[in-house]
């Protein structure tokens, strides 16, 4: 008899491992590095998170003189987040970030 | 099996200058005649195991390392040799586990690998510009 | 009469792409070679033109699979340029990271050799419990796979006391699993079949080729970074090295679970005997002259950074070792004399990683052509 027959029926009886995504969620924990959010009003525009973004993915927008992140680049490690003086960006949850139109991969 | 201050001792006569950084570390540079030599009393010795080669390019020379594991200590023996012909003798047969290493050394820094069995390139791809080093400093951007 | 059988670059076996090239008679491999460079991004290279802070996420980038292995190296090197100390708590820290990625890479390796062999539901099984790990590492790090919480000079983030509870109770459970893993690994027929007394890898030749990790602990050779050049808290903790005499593929497994085991053992010590203090110390982005080496073992090996600095911010040169790029020449060893079917399994007994060994380059290129089958002539097959 195979040796791992007994897990395999135990297995039978037991609740699926996987979840069915996207009709049952699971939530990322407290502290997960999801999608960067910039809050426009606490920003003193010291750009310091443009000199620590490792890959270079903030960029100035030229309308409202505020950083914006560009997401397809982001790498979501949270060092301007760290950087930021007056916590106007902080790591959100979100990260279900996949879309058609190029303008909305960014976070201003 | 050595401690940084016996392998300053196995190797001191066949190099010139050695800097014990630590229990653990020590570096040493050497000239082209004298390396082998150094190798082969460390391998009596019973060092079997070379972590790996670096090559660096220095601006006027170029510094290749080799870095031998003595357990606990790490020895990185330097060989400085000129940019115009660098050249070195192969390892391959004090250390076999050497000849993909030098065929990275060859192929990224043009060293050229004296003796080497299987001179072939390692990474780059067979249409490579022939004299074109990637780990050069003047190797385009 | 020999023929040569091509494998890859696009794999059949592995997800990365690698090209070897099998000299058989029959069914029999008399030669063996392999050629690298199909995932070359350059990374050497452009670790020179960043900064020190900035290269840390581009190492961490060389693997995903141990990113938390590669950043220790780099971020240890770095701090021995600069000549600054790491408080205790962030050693420890790094210590508990290290560990639970030793204990999702194994579990990942241990499914695909499962897989690999065609024993499936085992392969389902083992990753089924990488993910209770996977969990651990998301909750304390923030993220599942690429951590980024090692940083110049100490950690970013606190293992916070609420969670010690978590990663114990997770610990007990993986430690049940493994168990009975390894009771299943050693006794399971099938198992036994593909495994045993294959891609034997003899002392000797681990020893010459200079291999590391598991693939030489597994022929004999008693080789840990850890216990010969302790780094970070590995010096205050105690743990047995595993080591198989047999050289197997069936030892390599054997290797890797009991890994498993010491790593639960290393990492219930770490977060029991966690020290109280400050998370980071102070560095200056720019480091004197000075050069240095780093040594992790990573969970495939020995992992060497070497690096130099020259008073700038950035550095002047960095050189990687990583654990597969020392292991392949042990390859030849264990195909030479073995059958076609062996293959699979024992090249994903290494637990090669290519995107690893090939960093060091500017481009990225098909082979023009090879000596035995261009890459026109492979278009021309495939059409």
């Amino acid at each position: 008899m195979p040796r791992i027959l007994p897990q395999v029926l135990r297995n039978l009886f037991r609740r699926p491992a996987t979840v069915k995504y996207p009709y049952v969620r699971v939530e990322p924990p407290e502290g997960y590095r999801g999608r960067p959010s910039i809050d426009k009003e606490r920003c003193i525009r010291c750009w310091l998170c443009i000199r620590t973004c490792p890959v270079r993915a903030i960029t100035v927008n030229k309308e409202t003189k505020k950083p914006s992140i560009w997401l397809g680049r982001c790498v979501f490690c949270g060092e301007c987040a760290e950087a930021c003086p007056t916590r106007a960006i902080i790591m959100t949850r979100e990260f279900e970030l996949a879309t058609y139109d190029i303008q909305q991969a960014k976070s201003e | 099996m050595m401690k940084a201050n016996e392998v300053a001792e196995v190797i001191k006569e066949y190099v010139d200058e050695i800097k014990i950084e630590n229990v653990r570390r020590v570096f040493a540079t050497t000239d082209e005649e004298r390396c082998r030599a150094a190798m082969l009393a460390l391998k009596q010795r019973d060092v079997q195991h070379l972590s790996t080669i670096s090559g660096v390019d220095r601006g006027d020379a170029i510094t290749v390392v080799y870095h031998l594991d003595c357990r606990p200590a790490l020895l990185s023996l330097k060989l400085n040799l000129p940019k115009s012909t660098p050249k070195v003798q192969t390892i391959t047969d004090i250390f076999p586990g050497a000849i993909l290493y030098e065929r990275d050394l060859m192929e990224m820094l043009g060293v050229k690998v004296e003796g080497h069995p299987d001179p072939r390139r390692l990474f780059l791809a067979d249409d490579w510009p022939a004299g074109v080093y990637p780990l050069r400093k003047e190797a385009k951007k | 009469m020999t023929f040569v059988v091509p494998i890859g670059p696009q794999h059949p076996a592995l997800k990365e792409p690698e090209y070897f090239r099998f000299e058989v008679k029959g069914e029999e491999i008399v030669d063996f070679d392999v050629r690298l460079g199909y995932v070359h991004r350059g990374i050497e290279r452009a670790l020179q033109e960043r900064s020190y802070l900035h290269n840390i996420y581009l190492s961490e980038r060389i693997c995903g699979i141990c990113n938390v292995a590669h950043t220790t190296a780099y971020c240890q090197t770095i701090e021995q340029l600069a000549g600054i100390e790491v408080p205790d708590r962030a050693r420890f820290i790094r210590t508990i990271l290290c560990e639970l990625e030793r204990i999702h890479s194994h579990m990942l390796w241990a499914g695909i050799a499962a897989h690999e062999i065609g024993f499936d539901t085992l392969f389902m099984l083992f990753w089924r419990d990488r993910e209770l790990v996977l969990d651990l590492k998301e909750m304390i790090s923030g993220n599942r796979q690429t951590s980024a919480s090692n940083t110049l000079g100490g950690v970013r983030r606190d293992v916070k006391p609420e969670y010690v509870p978590k990663i114990l109770r997770t610990l007990e459970k993986l430690e049940k699993a493994t168990e009975q893993y390894i009771n299943i690994c050693t006794s399971d027929r099938t198992i036994l079949a593909r495994c045993a007394g294959i891609g034997v890898l003899p002392k000797d030749d681990a020893k010459k080729l200079c291999a590391v990790g598991p693939t030489t602990r597994a022929s004999g050779v008693d080789i840990d970074i850890r216990r010969d050049d302790p780094y970070d808290a590995y010096g205050q903790i105690s743990f047995d090295v595993i080591t198989e005499p047999d050289g197997d593929v069936l030892a390599k497994v054997i290797v890797r679970l009991r890994e498993i085991l010491e790593s639960i053992h290393i990492t219930r010590q770490a977060v029991k005997a966690l020290p109280k203090g400050p998370l980071r110390a102070k560095i200056t982005p720019k480091i004197e002259p000075n050069e240095a080496i780093g040594r992790v073992e990573a969970p495939r090996g020995e992992l060497l950074y070497y690096a130099i600095s020259n008073g700038t911010d950035k550095p002047e040169r960095v050189r990687v070792r990583t654990p597969t790029y020392a292991n392949i020449p042990s390859f030849k060893p264990m195909f030479v004399g073995g059958t076609v079917a062996e293959i699979p399994i024992v090249l994903a007994s290494i637990d090669p990683c290519f995107a690893c060994t090939d960093r060091v380059a500017l481009v990225d290129s098909h082979t023009g052509k090879t000596r035995v089958l261009s890459f026109k002539e492979l278009r021309r097959w495939k059409g």
